[in-house]
């Protein structure tokens, strides 16, 4: 079977529970919305081939469990991430505050270049918001993290979310790249088993230039 | 159809006079028409596990009428939202009785289906979810940091490793020469934690699903790892061809579908396994290894019928 990408990225999805981390990673992969609440059981993902740029770039998308119990569990799918969505619901006061909490997670098991975002979610409930934009844009430039609000529901913003942090990433890997390897290669098809064999602490050594 | 929940039902006492089966026949759903007493009670079970292992499982007779019923649950359309209304008291009711357990993300999809086939009886639901979570699963499946699932999640990989060692050591390798190593979790993980604690609610077709409950309820625990077992094996070809994770992980796309295809084959795998007396070992280990063994309780439950009335006046 022939590489059908020319990129594989790895996101995750953390938060805390009934945020709508599913409900957007649904809007990205299927452009539907479901208004029944099925929640996460532990960990999923969903895969969908972007093109970014002239390149076909495949997003391996883990969604998690924002229930507390499920913490021990879903951390080991952090270290592996490339880029990670913090959601929160813009009318959930607490979801907001939890977002340092989640960060401090990420600081303590995924890699330590790993792309971030922060996403406001449910930004249609405007009569039931308690979370300001601007606290959100504070939050943000605090962390220094892009920020953007969402609405899985009225599909504003999600796609954008995604390209965003795909394109941040790609960016990053591309840079590496030209950094670790002056001489421009070609078609770039060349991973070889024993090029895996290092054990680096971040990501961007193990890029996936498949 | 999940012969032995009804049996269940009739054993919690329902006030609803309900005999399923034939009254006539010598052996049904309701022990005790084999003789009186333990004996009785222990051939009855004898024989509802050898029934519920035949190719087509319970007879039919046994079988209640409205759970033939496919497509749209109880949980949409317009009796929807009376009927998530009761899905809710049941679960509040349930973290009442047990306020260690409380709710944990995943209780919705087996009191769903319990509720569906107690004909919408809350307390008796709730008392099949007690019995479930208490008396059939493993202990510590849904509580605290999810230990007693961590410990059986690692119990299967080895148990997968003893049973299917070919495709175990393709998973293991796949997981190792992923980008880095080191990284990637197991790769068997993301598919049994969702199994084991929905017991394959989102995962298998009604019908083979009641079925692998009954083995549940009759033979125990392991038949969840029995039937993660027979999916890895039905799975097996379709694995085998991946090269990478990412290749297993998009390949598994089509692989739940063909476990929703296979339904009675499934079933019939599942039986095929026997049993699986290396699992008390593995699981003790693995137990022990993520954390070590709390020292005894004793549990302090409020009384059944006051976590239900408490429900029902919610």
């Amino acid at each position: 079977m022939a590489k059908t990408y020319d990129y594989l990225l790895k996101l995750l999805l953390i938060g805390d529970s009934g945020v709508g981390k599913t409900s957007i990673l649904f809007r990205f992969s299927e452009d539907a919305f479901n208004i029944s609440f099925i929640s996460t059981i532990g960990i999923d993902f969903k895969i969908r081939t972007i093109d970014l740029d002239g390149k076909k770039v495949k997003l391996q998308i883990w969604d998690t469990a924002g229930q507390e119990r499920f913490r021990t569990i879903t951390t080991a799918y952090y270290r592996g991430s490339m880029g990670i969505m913090l959601v929160y619901d813009v009318t959930n006061e607490k979801s907001f505050e939890n977002i340092k909490n989640w960060i401090r997670n990420i600081e303590e098991n995924a890699s330590a270049d790993v792309e971030k975002m922060i996403l406001g979610n449910k930004c249609d409930l405007d009569s039931k918001r308690q979370v300001s934009k601007e606290r959100g844009e504070q939050l943000a430039i605090e962390y220094q993290i892009k920020f953007v609000e969402t609405s899985a529901k009225d599909s504003l913003n999600v796609e954008y979310a995604f390209f965003t942090l795909a394109r941040d990433i790609k960016a990053k890997m591309e840079k590496k790249q030209e950094a670790s390897n002056p001489t421009p290669r070609s078609g770039a098809h060349q991973l070889r088993a024993n090029e895996q064999q290092r054990k680096p602490t971040s990501w961007l050594s193990r890029c996936n230039l498949l | 159809m999940s012969a032995i929940l009804n049996s269940l039902r009739n054993l919690a006492g329902s006030s609803r006079a309900n005999s399923a089966g034939d009254p006539g026949a010598k052996f049904g759903i309701t022990p005790g028409e084999e003789g009186s007493g333990e004996g009785g009670y222990a051939e009855w079970l004898h024989a509802m596990r050898l029934v519920a292992r035949l190719p087509a499982g319970v007879p039919q007779h046994f079988r209640r009428k409205d759970l033939h019923r496919t497509g749209c649950s109880l949980f949409c359309g317009t009796e929807g939202r009376e009927n998530q209304a009761m899905l809710r008291r049941v679960l509040l009711a349930y973290a009442r009785w047990n306020k260690d357990v409380g709710y944990c993300q995943g209780f919705n999809m087996l009191a769903a289906i319990i509720l569906e086939v107690m004909e919408k009886s809350e307390s008796d639901s709730l008392k099949v979810m007690v019995y479930l979570v208490e008396a059939v699963l493993p202990e510590g499946y849904f509580a605290d940091d999810l230990r007693g699932l961590s410990a059986d999640m690692a119990a299967f990989r080895d148990l997968l490793r003893l049973r299917l060692p070919r495709l175990a050591h393709h998973m293991d390798h796949l997981q190792r020469i992923s980008d880095g190593g080191g990284v990637e979790p197991p790769l068997p993980d993301v598919f049994t934690m969702q199994w084991f604690l929905t017991l394959y609610a989102t995962w298998l077709p009604r019908d083979s699903l009641l079925r692998v409950w009954d083995l549940v309820l009759l033979d125990g625990n392991e038949v969840l790892l029995l039937t993660a077992l027979a999916i890895w094996d039905l799975l097996q070809d379709r694995i085998l061809s991946a090269r990478s994770a990412d290749e297993f992980y998009s390949c598994m796309g089509g692989g739940a579908g063909a476990i929703w295809d296979a339904g009675d084959a499934l079933v019939a795998r599942v039986v095929a396994f026997g049993s699986a007396p290396e699992l008390p070992r593995l699981r003790s280990l693995h137990r022990y290894r993520v954390t070590p063994p709390a020292p005894p309780s004793v549990p302090s439950h409020p009384p059944l019928q006051s976590a239900v009335s408490q429900s029902t006046h919610t």
